[in-house]
């Protein structure tokens, strides 16, 4: 385990590629970024500008072509695809754009995969899903399968199913990108207030400038070069 | 249609090229196997044909008797007395030729009689006097033991004109000079004569052991005032007939068989065209939001039909190009089973030249664009009815497709009802057989898709608990992807139903034989000549069985008698089969259908003067109880003889009449048999006497069979028989597997964000691919133990309805535990095998790229 002063998440020299009509477009060119345990990071971009290639590369969904990507000390770049698998399911939550719930699943079913897969289930994990579920005033749902819910309602289950295994980061691709003024309050609203009170770090993907307000480190993306801001000079340079 | 909507079918087409293929291929081999066994048939038919009519030329009438034929001395009379100038006597036998005794016709003329009837001896060149054919037939007349024969015959013997070599029959074997070779005029004629051997008629009658008769008078007139008086001059035992009724007779013998074939490939279509329904339905699920697109820009709901309308005309287009140019290569390959079957079960047939008829290839492109049409119409007419709201919400395309399950259940009932109606009607129509066959086999697969949804909400508490939310998962993904996975689990059901009712039907079949087999071969040895089918006669020396009784070992000799009899109550029918034997072999054993006297009577009754008469035989000629007679034409004219009971027996589909042969020697003046049974002594080995008897035999070519070597005979003539439905069982399978391949492959693409999440959520690639398996297997599971029923009512029908009307005959319905286990075997592997590429481009799934929101 890495020193308490070391950053829990480290990029160095991170760069992806890829072929578009035989042409190459890079997405990442040499990111750096250092983020500390429990921070919440946005990152702002144009459509396109490869800010959810970077929290794939982070969450150990995809693989950069060259760089280190280091998790708590752990370098994500060397493991194989298994063990990259097996790190996304102990220690990774992801809520994404579309809510991406599994449809043949119920509520409960959904939310507690990651931790079915890991086989970790037990009582008090249970007791600890059920306590999100009324959290995000869904508990009576917990039977019920994805599709009679309303967008909103999927993405605070989706909320649910990235913190219920208690990972050690939540990675949120435009989380309220397909929901209406007042769901997207209420969710952000709930994936800010729970990853706190979790105290977990939170990578979101966003366009939206007002919700980086509220984070404690600001990056923007683009021609495949990061920089990173505090949040109150990110909003003065918007 | 405007031209951009075409434009856009086209390159949604493009992209799936995988499905496109499929639904070519599906048509492909549907059509296929329709043109070739429509090829393979009438390629048969075709020579047997050409054949009849090449050897019996412009011959309009003729002149035929009984077991011996005409006397010799009728023909007399026709020319001399009645004054008719076209007519020819005629001699035919089969003979055998070289090492591996290679089945010749032998025709015996009168060279100067036949060439007012036959033109090929006359305008073709012989040989050795190519300026004068008619000198190398007198070389016939006047020279004794000579012949002329085909280029294809002397090819096959390696003879030339002036070689001496030897034919043989049953009885015995003789050395002939060959002085001509016909050249026919042409190709066609050329084919039909291909094994003919021609002779001097006296050259032939004696080497056939037919002296003073000839097999019958061919005439040239339509005169009727000369016909009238040839039949009024027409002895006992003679009678006149229409050459073409005959040929026509003579040709529906093998009609059944090869009805049948037809009728079973028509099976293989309708799986075809369930494949591809299948193909088109996911084609117009997968484009739902496409067509909510162009629904939404103004497409009309008759543009989006004629689009996808006309997609599968282009496609199935292309599919019945290449299925009838399959078709016509298959049909190569059928053709030879079905001849070697048509030999083996009617007459003997040797095709030379495949025969593609403009009314197959009519058939194979309506049953192409038909089938294409037909399958395209019901996703063609979904695709109106989405909307641009609905397209978006894939829920609604599977909720549509939940409601659409109780509508297919619904019109299955109807459809299984009017098939067990239709079976009612038209009891003996074979036609309407096969029309009920398939309604039924349509109406209980279109209940699959609502079983499907019932097995699957049963089963699924029980994965659940043994696997956990994975394991609730497949059986929740095949409920929620109805619209794919139900027509899948249907187009699978289909085809192993059909492959389980037919094996079930001929292993109903088989062990039906084998247990009549037992009980009709009683004796221990089996002597005859081989065989040449249904219309041949073999005459054996009945002092044979003197000699035979002579053998050490040998107890008891049988002799039996096969000939083939004119029955005039029957006109349009072939000849009666007649057996007479010497005793009853099958005595004890016999399963009557019905019979007039006690069984242990039957024996008293038949040489009392009655007949026995096999069910296919009785079916045909519509016998009954009430209906207790039969007439024959003996010697002495039309004699009706008292059927005393009708009985089981699968030895010809054609049927037998069994006499008694004191009464067929009443009736008859004929002095030859045509096999002998030997039994043997309690303490006699069979193996020594066999050898015996094959020793004594020798020079006569004839078959000396043990009972064991006769049953595998007879095996081996059934299994080749049903060799053909192989294919169909094979192109089911096949069909199968790419049905519910083309289903895993569109769910796969549908389900492609769905798989990417739980990759990204922690399942590895094993664990994915294990899960797309089990989901498969489950469907594989499902449609074997739907298509089990299915099967087994299919078989009954088979049985039942049409083996009953197309043959006559009745087998018991036996279900063995292999039928159980085989369906299940079969549509797991076929479920399994089509899971494993689309399990493994699954678990190769790049997470990042599957999930990617832009």
């Amino acid at each position: 385990m890495a020193k308490q002063q070391d950053p829990f998440l480290t990029l160095r020299s991170v760069t992806k590629t890829f072929i578009d009509h035989g042409e190459q477009r890079v997405v990442l060119d040499g990111v750096n970024l250092d983020v500390e345990r429990g921070a919440f990071v946005t990152i702002l971009g144009s459509s396109g500008s490869g800010k959810t290639t970077l929290l794939h590369i982070v969450g150990g969904i995809d693989t950069p072509d060259s760089g280190d990507v280091l998790i708590d000390g752990s370098d994500l770049t060397g493991l194989s695809d298994t063990d990259r698998t097996r790190f996304r399911r102990r220690h990774v939550g992801m809520v994404f754009q579309l809510f991406n719930l599994i449809p043949t699943l119920t509520v409960q079913e959904n939310i507690l995969l990651p931790a079915e897969l890991e086989g970790t289930v037990d009582a008090r994990l249970r007791r600890h899903a059920e306590v999100l579920l009324d959290r995000v005033g869904l508990s009576d749902r917990s039977e019920t399968y994805p599709e009679r819910l309303s967008g909103g309602e999927q993405q605070r289950i989706a909320i649910v199913r990235a913190l219920a295994h208690e990972p050690l980061f939540v990675l949120a691709d435009e989380p309220t990108g397909n929901l209406d003024a007042e769901n997207s309050a209420r969710v952000l609203s709930l994936l800010l207030q729970l990853t706190r009170e979790a105290g977990r770090t939170l990578l979101m993907a966003t366009h939206d400038h007002d919700i980086a307000r509220q984070a404690t480190l600001v990056c923007r993306l683009q021609g495949g070069e990061l920089t990173t801001h505090s949040a109150a000079h990110a909003l003065e340079t918007r | 249609m405007p031209i951009v909507l075409a434009r856009l079918a086209f390159r949604a087409l493009q992209r799936r090229a995988l499905q496109s293929a499929l639904f070519v291929f599906s048509i492909v081999a549907g059509v296929a196997l329709v043109v070739g066994v429509d090829v393979a048939a009438d390629s048969a038919r075709r020579a047997f044909a050409l054949t009849v009519s090449s050897l019996q030329g412009n011959a309009t009438h003729e002149i035929v008797g009984g077991p011996n034929g005409v006397p010799s001395s009728f023909y007399r009379t026709v020319r001399v007395d009645l004054g008719v100038g076209a007519a020819a006597p005629v001699v035919q036998g089969t003979v055998r030729a070289g090492a591996d005794g290679a089945a010749l016709t032998l025709l015996g003329i009168d060279p100067f009689a036949d060439l007012q009837v036959r033109q090929f001896l006359g305008e073709s060149p012989v040989a050795e006097a190519p300026a004068a054919p008619v000198q190398a037939l007198l070389r016939l007349l006047a020279e004794p033991n000579t012949v002329v024969t085909t280029e294809n015959v002397a090819a096959l013997l390696g003879i030339q004109p002036g070689d001496r070599f030897t034919l043989a029959t049953a009885r015995n074997r003789q050395s002939f000079t060959l002085v001509g070779i016909i050249r026919p005029r042409n190709d066609v004629s050329a084919q039909a004569l291909a094994n003919l051997v021609v002779a001097d008629i006296a050259t032939a009658q004696e080497f056939l052991g037919t002296p003073g008769y000839v097999t019958r008078i061919e005439l040239v007139t339509s005169d009727e005032p000369t016909l009238t008086r040839i039949r009024a001059a027409l002895p006992p035992g003679l009678a006149l007939r229409l050459v073409e009724s005959n040929r026509e007779s003579l040709a529906q013998l093998s009609g059944s068989f090869t009805l049948n074939l037809q009728a079973l490939s028509l099976l293989a279509l309708v799986v075809g065209i369930f494949l591809v329904y299948n193909i088109m339905s996911f084609s117009v699920v997968q484009r739902r939001v496409h067509i909510g697109m162009l629904r939404a820009l103004g497409a009309t709901r008759r543009q989006i039909f004629a689009t996808i309308v006309l997609e599968a005309l282009v496609f199935g287009s292309a599919g019945t190009v290449l299925g009838v140019a399959a078709g016509y290569a298959l049909g190569g390959g059928l053709v030879d089973a079905v001849t070697r079957t048509i030999s083996d079960l009617y007459y003997r047939v040797e095709v030379q030249a495949l025969t593609l008829t403009p009314l197959t290839v009519a058939k194979g492109v309506l049953t192409g664009l038909m089938a294409s049409l037909g399958a395209a119409l019901i996703p063609a007419y979904s695709a109106t009815r989405i909307t641009p709201a609905s397209a978006l919400r894939s829920a609604d395309a599977e909720r549509a497709s939940r409601s659409r399950v109780d509508l297919a259940a619904a019109a299955g009932l109807v459809a299984l009802v009017a098939g067990l109606l239709l079976t009612q009607v038209q009891a003996r129509s074979l036609i309407f057989g096969f029309g009920a066959l398939f309604l039924v086999l349509i109406g209980s697969i279109l209940f699959t898709p609502a079983a499907l949804l019932i097995a699957m909400r049963l089963l699924q508490p029980l994965t659940g608990r043994l696997f956990g939310p994975l394991g609730a998962m497949a059986p929740r993904a095949i409920t929620r992807s109805l619209s794919r996975t139900g027509v899948a689990v249907a187009a699978l059901a289909l085809a192993v139903s059909v492959i389980v009712g037919v094996s079930v039907m001929i292993t109903s079949f088989r062990d039906t034989v084998t247990v009549w087999l037992d009980g009709a071969l009683t004796a221990d040895i089996f002597i005859s000549a081989p065989s040449s089918g249904l219309l041949e006669t073999v005459n054996l020396d009945p002092s044979l069985a003197d000699s035979l009784r002579a053998v050490p070992g040998v107890a008891e000799v049988l002799t039996a008698r096969d000939v083939p009899i004119l029955a005039p109550d029957y006109p349009d029918l072939p000849p009666v089969n007649l057996v007479a034997v010497s005793q009853d072999l099958a005595e004890t054993s016999r399963r009557y259908m019905w019979q007039a006297v006690p069984r242990d009577e039957v024996w008293q009754a038949l040489e009392g003067g009655g007949v026995i008469v096999t069910e296919s035989f009785a079916y045909r000629r519509r016998i009954s109880p009430e209906t207790q007679t039969l007439t024959l034409l003996t010697d002495r004219g039309p004699r009706a003889f008292p059927v005393i009971g009708v009985y089981q027996h699968y030895g010809s589909d054609q049927g037998i009449v069994l006499m008694a042969d004191t009464v067929y020697r009443s009736h008859f003046a004929d002095p030859w048999v045509s096999s002998f049974a030997l039994f043997l002594a309690p303490d006699a080995e069979t193996a020594a006497v066999l050898a015996a008897t094959r020793q004594l035999v020798a020079d006569q070519g004839l078959s000396v069979q043990s009972t064991g070597e006769l049953r595998a005979e007879v095996f081996a003539v059934f299994d080749r028989a049903f060799a053909i439905t192989s294919v169909l069982r094979s192109l089911a399978a096949l069909v199968a597997f790419i049905g519910i391949l083309s289903a895993l492959m569109a769910q796969q693409l549908d389900q492609r964000r769905m798989f990417g999440t739980m990759r990204a959520l922690g399942l590895t690639a094993g664990q994915l691919w294990r899960l797309t398996l089990f989901e498969t297997g489950l469907m594989g599971l499902a449609a074997g133990i739907f298509a089990l029923p299915i099967g087994l009512l299919l078989a009954k029908m088979l049985i039942d309805v049409i083996n009953a009307r197309a043959f006559g005959w009745t087998f018991d319905f036996l279900v063995s535990a292999e039928a159980l286990y085989q369906s299940l075997l079969i549509a797991l592997a076929a479920a399994l095998l089509a899971g494993i590429y689309p399990a493994w481009r699954v678990a190769r799934l790049a997470p990042a790229e599957a999930i990617r929101n832009d």
